[in-house]
């Protein structure tokens, strides 16, 4: 396993009376595309919102880049190279495609940051809309857009919240192409949280599964496939799997 | 993309040019009238540039009215220039607003716009309470202004930064996060904006351009009194017109400030008080018919025009 | 000053700020209502309380009813102001951006507020009348502010009750919750909409009538009683029944104990005070408690 770029150590979230993340650890390591599954509810996006800073841990570390980073707050995160993007999307609904992009980075001119925010549209597939206000887009391009502007933060971290959920298999296709060209070409580490079976397998070399706030079990696609606990805690009994794993597809 | 200047050279020369010859050569009546719409203007981009770009809607940006009028009245009681104070109250604003702004700028939604109402109130209350220094409510009174010209021109030169500082900021950076808070403040967070500074500076910008006007106001009325310095209804003035033009634009304030601003110039001498009955009936239709504002929609009817045209001489657009 | 005729002026002083406290959780009761069933902070709530006040005040005056009677007539005329205002003005921007129902609230507020200083002026008005005193231990207790606090606190456990128990109250609970989901279930969402403001609105209008037994008003009061309300119910925690009535007695005490010790005028900048600092560090409610 490569150097690990994030280490989460015995993380534990509350939230009233629910115990939504129970000592979790895991890391991910540099440069890698990780997959992080599991059933709905089971502390997925609590835990991109803990790596984030949008909440604080009760109690455990996050360590990325070798330095602590637990509690810092999400802008902080940001700045340090850590990008997300959210299951419901967000994208500055009145402002045009390129202008989302123009928001952010910080440490560039506007020339360089026009460029790069157009080399990125051109890797999407948006560079046609440019000009269009980001609300008038389809679903599909409105996550796009999320997707890509990401990439805006030159992160080394990026973490998807099912950006690959109801949008047609060719978008997939070009998002997963994305992915693989920006780990490939400048060591991006993705962390991803997804139900589309077909796209983590495909996708990720280390997969995670999540249940209950708890880590269940890491490795690769293939054997955390074969994985009996998995398989139970994900879809409840073996021979359900077919099924939705077809209907997936 | 075209990176062109919003403003057309020669027409905007021109206006400025008119606008600086008003209090020479026209009569006194159009000299009054055009001052108060310059301090409208100015007014309606101070609450635009908090509220329009930010989107925390303020009922009570006029607290920093007062402020800068109190200032003005209490300095110049005390022998300074009257320009000197009102820039002195600018300042002043703009540090308060800097303080206050930490505290106000945690409240979201109406839980902001409401604080600020009380806001508003609690200045007032403090202005009345501080009897020492403001006189209570028996009020400061100044020796009158001899010429109406050297206000005018004071009121000019705000007003023409507020529209060219707007402009500049709309295509900055800058001016596109405040956008950003505006439209999801936490997705602008996750992107790496310190939402608290940026909402800060526009917080705090917006109340020394609105105290600047209150400091040349009060030396024009060569009066104040807690009445005078936070009238609730100037507070109203200034959300109608930037939203009647289009919150978050560059040129809906002075759209705003101008169309308005002469209803209720000329209303106000015959049925004072009715004007704000008329205000809160625009508001309300501006509200339901054309949220975005006069601006915005009068902009994409033309645009849409203009697509058409494009699209039958059979050219794309432009893409970057 | 001796010490028992110290702690009996405070122990007045407090009672009388809890009495005036039934007034205020019978509006902030309204307030909740219309934020509860609609997600709109309705801003234009205290000018509701004056049209009611005012509504009371010439009933009152000119049909020489008693002010109780009066009460239940502005109830019924501002029940069809409120029922109008949201049929033809806020059902229209349900869904919106909070900033479009925060901006048209707030016209309606200022057309009120300055409709009402067209039509009755400036001028302060109260139906505030003689009274029994009762002697109570060292505490004197005037017949009406008693009545009044009865009266309020009776009118919101009959909002709680209509709430809780009835048919209708259930209809509104759910459209609270889940507004797609009540609307799936068969529930005319828009027509509960319309009564739960037009019921706002009437607890408004009748706390207005009871309090102009107590004081006198003019047309501006919605200026600073849109911040009391306001500041009650994020005391109790937005949403929360129970709650805003802790809140109401909470800014009743306090608004009196800063009018005998200081000055009038320092009992709104204690409300508002209150109000900044519990959204700062209790914004979920002092009480802790979550919206219902």
């Amino acid at each position: 396993m490569p150097e690990p770029l994030l280490v989460v150590r015995d993380v534990e979230k509350h939230f009233g009376g629910v115990h939504a993340i129970q000592g979790c650890s895991f890391e991910v390591g540099a440069k890698t595309i990780t997959g992080l599954v599991g059933p709905n509810g089971c502390g997925k996006t609590t835990m991109f919102n803990l790596i984030t800073g949008t909440f604080r841990p009760d109690s455990g570390a996050v360590i990325y880049a070798g330095r602590d980073v637990t509690g810092l707050r999400p802008h902080v995160m940001a700045q340090l190279g850590v990008a997300r993007t959210y299951q419901l999307t967000r994208v500055f609904k009145s402002m045009s495609v390129l202008q989302n992009l123009l928001t952010v980075p910080f440490d560039q001119s506007s020339g360089e940051r026009k460029q790069w925010a157009v080399e990125v549209l051109a890797a999407v597939g948006l560079a046609e809309e440019a000009d269009a206000t980001a609300g008038d887009l389809s679903f599909g391009d409105q996550k796009l857009l999320e997707f890509a502007r990401v990439f805006m933060l030159h992160p080394k971290l990026v973490l998807l919240d099912e950006i690959f959920a109801g949008i047609s298999p060719a978008l997939q296709e070009r998002q997963m192409r994305v992915i693989r060209d920006f780990r490939a070409r400048l060591g991006v580490t993705f962390l991803v949280v997804d139900h589309t079976m077909r796209v983590i397998m495909n996708l990720c070399q280390e997969v995670l599964v999540m249940n209950h706030g708890q880590i269940l079990a890491q490795g690769a696609p293939a054997e955390i496939s074969r994985n009996d606990r998995v398989i139970e805690a994900y879809l409840g009994n073996r021979s359900a799997m077919k099924g939705v794993d077809h209907h997936r597809d | 993309m075209k990176a062109s200047s919003p403003f057309r050279f020669w027409p905007g020369a021109v206006a400025v040019a008119i606008l600086v010859a008003v209090p020479f050569v026209a009569s006194g009546y159009i000299t009054a009238l055009t001052l108060s719409l310059l301090m409208y203007v100015a007014l309606a981009y101070g609450w635009n540039l908090i509220s329009g770009y930010t989107g925390y809607v303020s009922f009570g940006q006029v607290a920093f009215f007062g402020v800068g009028g109190y200032t003005c009245a209490i300095l110049a009681k005390a022998g300074m220039n009257w320009l000197v104070g009102s820039l002195i109250g600018g300042v002043i604003a703009g540090l308060l607003a800097v303080v206050l702004g930490l505290v106000m700028l945690r409240l979201k939604g109406a839980y902001f716009a409401i604080g600020m109402l009380g806001l508003a109130q609690l200045f007032a209350a403090v202005a009345g309470a501080l009897k020492r220094v403001t006189n209570g409510s028996t009020g400061i009174f100044l020796p009158p202004s001899l010429s109406l010209v050297p206000v005018y021109l004071a009121l000019l030169s705000l007003a023409l930064t507020a529209v060219v500082g707007t402009a500049i900021l709309h295509r900055s950076t800058f001016g596109l996060r405040l956008m950003a808070i505006r439209e999801d403040e936490e997705a602008a967070e996750s992107l790496g904006i310190h939402t608290t500074v940026y909402k800060i500076i526009a917080f705090s910008i917006s109340a020394v351009v609105i105290a600047l006007a209150g400091g040349v106001m009060t030396w024009y009325i060569s009066f104040i009194d807690p009445q005078s310095a936070f009238p609730a209804a100037l507070n109203l003035t200034m959300v109608i017109m930037a939203v009647f033009g289009g919150p978050g634009t560059v040129w809906g304030p002075l759209v705003g400030a101008s169309t308005l601003g002469i209803i209720a110039e000329l209303l106000w001498a015959n049925y004072p008080g009715l004007y704000l009955v008329i205000y809160g009936v625009i508001l309300l239709l501006i509200v339901l018919y054309i949220p975005q504002g006069v601006v915005p929609s009068l902009s994409k009817l033309l645009r849409r025009r203009g697509a058409a045209e494009t699209v039958r001489k059979g050219r794309r657009g432009a893409v970057a | 000053m001796n010490s028992p005729g110290w702690s009996a002026a405070l122990l007045q002083v407090i009672v009388n700020g809890l009495l005036v406290g039934g007034v205020y959780a019978l509006s902030a009761a309204g307030l909740n209502l219309v934020f509860g069933v609609l997600k709109v902070a309705n801003i234009a709530h205290g000018d509701f309380m004056m049209l009611g006040a005012m509504t009371a005040y010439a009933v009152s005056l000119k049909l020489g009813l008693s002010p109780y009677i009066a009460m239940l007539v502005a109830a019924a005329v501002l029940a069809g102001v409120g029922a109008l205002t949201q049929r033809f003005l806020v059902e229209r921007v349900i869904g919106s951006p909070m900033f479009v129902s925060l901006l048209l609230l707030y016209a309606v507020s200022m057309v009120l507020r300055n409709g009402a200083l067209q039509v009755w002026g400036p001028t302060y008005v109260s139906l505030a009348h003689d009274s029994t005193v009762w002697t109570v231990g060292p505490l004197s207790l005037s017949e009406v502010r008693v009545v009044v606090f009865a009266l309020g606190l009776g009118l919101t456990l009959a909002l709680l009750w209509l709430l809780q128990k009835t048919a209708f109250g259930q209809s509104l609970r759910a459209t609270a919750q889940h507004m797609d989901l009540a609307e799936a279930c068969g529930i005319n969402v828009r027509r509960v909409r319309m009564q739960a403001f037009a019921l706002g609105t009437a607890l408004a209008a009748m706390s207005g009538a009871l309090l102009i037994m107590l004081f006198s008003v003019n047309p501006s009061m919605g200026e600073v009683f849109v911040l009391k309300g306001f500041a009650i119910v994020v005391i109790g925690g937005l949403g929360s029944f129970f709650g805003a009535f802790t809140g109401a007695m909470i800014i009743g005490v306090a608004e009196t104990l800063t009018s005998f010790y200081a000055t009038t005028q320092l009992a709104d900048v204690t409300v508002f005070l209150i109000f900044l600092i519990v959204l700062i560090f209790r914004p979920s409610g002092v009480l802790g408690g979550r919206a219902t």
